[in-house]
């Protein structure tokens, strides 16, 4: 009963605090920022015009009928209009090209230099050159127009050229469970990097923020009232609870909101094992660091120490994030696979791995197992500094007398 | 009742609280005083079980305190804070809840005891934006809201200018008539002096006086006078009959040395000046206060 009272004190008033709000608009920044380049890049915009001034006198008509011909917009026009420039009929082309381009007629312009047979070169000009679609349709159609036109100069079948030119569309798959699946090539890294950044992300946060709950209570001799109501054991219970309820909110409330954006891409991003998988994984590693994190706030009553004291355990963070590229490579590791086993990673690691590929059930098993013991054993231990702790003012304690606690 | 049996806490070789025994009775004020590190807040976390004694029983109404009996104890620690970033209706409220109280009567009680406290007007207000006088208010607010049969207070009136120090010696009285049994900790002795019948003075963790206040003082204070007089006082204060004087509006207070007794000392007085008013007055229980502790200093 006083142990929901705790947790349902700690969990409104984080809720409540500008600092929770924070937290969810501050990723939705992230998304923003990440995602959004890639958005505006598979938004194609409406119809570009370019000028073409074609030094060669035969590349540039093939040029146009082919975008005529592959590129159209939804209401079926074509998406590029050009305007070629004759050379002989005028003094300078390039010069009024940059004319138009200034005066934003043109989105840009393509000089194939009568050369191009030769040096395989030819040129693009506009006002930005980051548009990278247009840039490799210009550069695979050129290839392609020339290939052809060396192809036919050494009397090929035309038949046969036409073949020879087909262009590779890539699909991608997903093998799972030996059944293939048809997929896309982001969900393969999306969902492993999407799960562990969450994962350290809700967990450092979370037993941070019950650190500062400890620590607070601490510098305002808070305790002292709150032990004449329950015991520490409920206190540091009903804290784990509140604010472990705290993290699952706000995790949910992320994967809500990937969720969205990845059905917006057609990624299947969220799927009811790695949901699972997710919630055991942060329930026991928010356990685990929490319980860990209350018991250092519990020793000081400055932040600035209690920092400094949990700054090396927060190096853990670094281990999953400079592996995962490495695993997401090679999920078969023997490295990869231990270190599954260690149990203060062994929640980034298996989140990890579950979403790279299909693990056999034993892995599961054991790698929880370890998990499982190895957090009870800390709750143990982190329960019986804090008890002591917490109502010490004064002195800090040292590690001889940590040590006698943790004995006892 | 709550009774203390020869309780002994040392800290690293330092006994902060020396075989210590004394009883509270039901419905009393009982005071327990002392100087700054005599082992009063020591004694007291003892008994709210912040700290374990080394040795001796803390026992309420027969029985040990657990968690349970606490829900029935109101408590103001000494060292005071609160949740400075929370609205006082739901700092009162979480506090209310801890001590199992059911959220309609917790509100009902917060909004009479803040109102008693005249701090109503700011209960939608964040604890940081009150005052510090006005969160120690709140903060005794807190160790009432459950209208608890024991009341341990832990230096109420420390950080109150004399206004809300009558407020809270009021509430106290007002907590009384209702049966509550009040344990008070205090160095400022004349809130003591009007607020409890009973006491115990410790010094270096040591009982060294206790009892009934009254006794005490008459143990005490018999050889106490207030003289008044037209004439002027100063040479009467210097007369070899007093162990020591004072002058106060216009009076004079003397402790008679052992040999003199007040009613023969009046008549040689009456024969040297035109006396308006004579009294044998108890002495005040902090010049008590201060002999006993200088005593056993030295």
């Amino acid at each position: 009963m006083k142990l929901l009272t705790v947790a349902k004190w700690e969990f409104v008033h984080r809720v409540k605090s500008k600092w929770f709000i924070f937290s969810l608009v501050f990723p939705l920044i992230i998304i923003g920022i990440s995602v959004l380049p890639t958005l505006l890049m598979q938004e194609e915009s409406g119809r570009k015009t370019f000028a073409l001034i074609d030094e060669t006198n035969w590349v540039g008509e093939h040029l146009m009928q082919s975008f005529t011909e592959q590129y159209r917009m939804d209401n079926g026009e074509p998406r590029y209009e050009w305007i070629p420039l004759q050379g002989q009929q005028m003094d300078s082309p390039a010069a009024a090209a940059d004319s138009m381009l200034a005066g934003d007629i043109i989105d840009g312009y393509i000089v194939i230099p009568a050369d191009i047979r030769d040096t395989r070169r030819a040129e693009y000009y506009g006002e930005s050159v980051g548009n990278f679609r247009d840039q490799m349709r210009f550069s695979s159609t050129l290839s392609t127009l020339i290939a052809r036109r060396e192809m036919t100069a050494r009397n090929l079948n035309p038949e046969l050229i036409e073949d020879l030119t087909r262009d590779v569309e890539l699909a991608t798959f997903e093998v799972r469970k030996g059944e293939a699946k048809q997929g896309n090539e982001l969900l393969a890294f999306a969902g492993p990097y999407f799960y562990v950044f969450i994962l350290l992300m809700a967990i450092f946060m979370s037993a941070q923020i019950l650190m500062r709950s400890v620590l607070e209570e601490r510098q305002n001799r808070l305790v002292e009232l709150l032990i004449s109501s329950v015991t520490t054991n409920i206190l540091m219970s009903g804290k784990i609870l509140g604010i472990g309820a705290m993290g699952l909110l706000q995790v949910i409330i992320y994967i809500a909101l990937a969720q969205v954006v990845a059905v917006r891409f057609g990624v299947e991003l969220v799927t009811l094992t790695g949901l699972i998988g997710f919630f055991l994984y942060f329930i026991l590693g928010f356990l685990l660091y929490g319980s860990f994190y209350a018991a250092v706030g519990s020793l000081f009553t400055s932040e600035q120490d209690a920092q400094q004291a949990i700054g090396v355990i927060s190096l853990i963070i670094v281990v999953p994030v400079i592996f995962l590229p490495m695993a997401i490579m090679n999920p078969e590791a023997t490295l990869v696979q231990i270190l599954s086993y260690v149990p203060p990673i062994t929640p980034f690691f298996m989140i990890m791995r579950m979403n790279l590929g299909t693990l056999p059930f034993w892995e599961y098993v054991l790698s929880f197992s370890i998990l499982v013991g190895f957090t009870y054993l800390t709750m143990r231990l982190a329960g019986k500094v804090f008890n002591t702790a917490v109502l010490m003012y004064g002195k800090r304690p040292t590690v001889p007398e940590i040590v006698r606690w943790l004995r006892a | 009742m709550l009774e203390i049996h020869q309780v002994t806490k040392e800290f690293d070789q330092i006994r902060a609280v020396d075989d210590l025994s004394f009883t509270v009775e039901t419905g009393d004020i009982y005071g327990l005083l002392g100087p700054n590190g005599a082992g009063k807040t020591t004694m007291i976390r003892m008994i709210m079980q912040i700290i374990q004694p080394d040795k001796g029983t803390i026992v309420l109404n027969n029985s040990p305190i657990t968690i349970d009996t606490k829900d029935h104890i109101g408590y103001l620690p000494e060292e005071r804070g609160l949740y400075q970033k929370m609205k006082v209706r739901e700092v009162v409220g979480y506090f209310a809840a801890l001590k199992n109280m059911e959220a309609g009567q917790a509100e009902r009680n917060a909004e009479k005891y803040l109102k008693r406290f005249d701090l109503l007007g700011r209960a939608d207000d964040k604890i940081e934006e009150l005052s510090k006088g006005n969160q120690q208010k709140i903060q005794l607010v807190i160790s009432i809201i459950h209208e608890p049969g024991l009341l341990i207070l832990d230096e109420p009136f420390a950080g109150l200018d004399p206004i809300n120090q009558v407020l809270v010696k009021e509430v106290i009285g007002e907590l009384q008539n209702r049966g509550t049994t009040v344990l008070l900790s205090t160095h400022q002795m004349e809130q003591v002096e009007r607020l409890c019948e009973r006491i115990c003075l410790i010094n270096k963790g040591q009982a060294v006086l206790q009892g009934n206040l009254r006794e005490i003082k008459r143990n005490f204070g018999s050889r106490a006078v207030r003289i008044q007089s037209d004439a002027s006082l100063e040479a009467v204060a210097a007369d070899d009959v007093f162990v020591r004087t004072e002058l106060e509006n216009g009076a004079l207070i003397g402790e008679l040395k052992e040999s003199v007794e007040p009613h023969e000392y009046l008549k040689r007085l009456v024969e040297k000046i035109p006396v308006r008013k004579f009294e044998v007055v108890e002495p005040i229980l902090e010049q008590i206060f201060v002999d006993q502790v200088r005593g056993e200093t030295q």
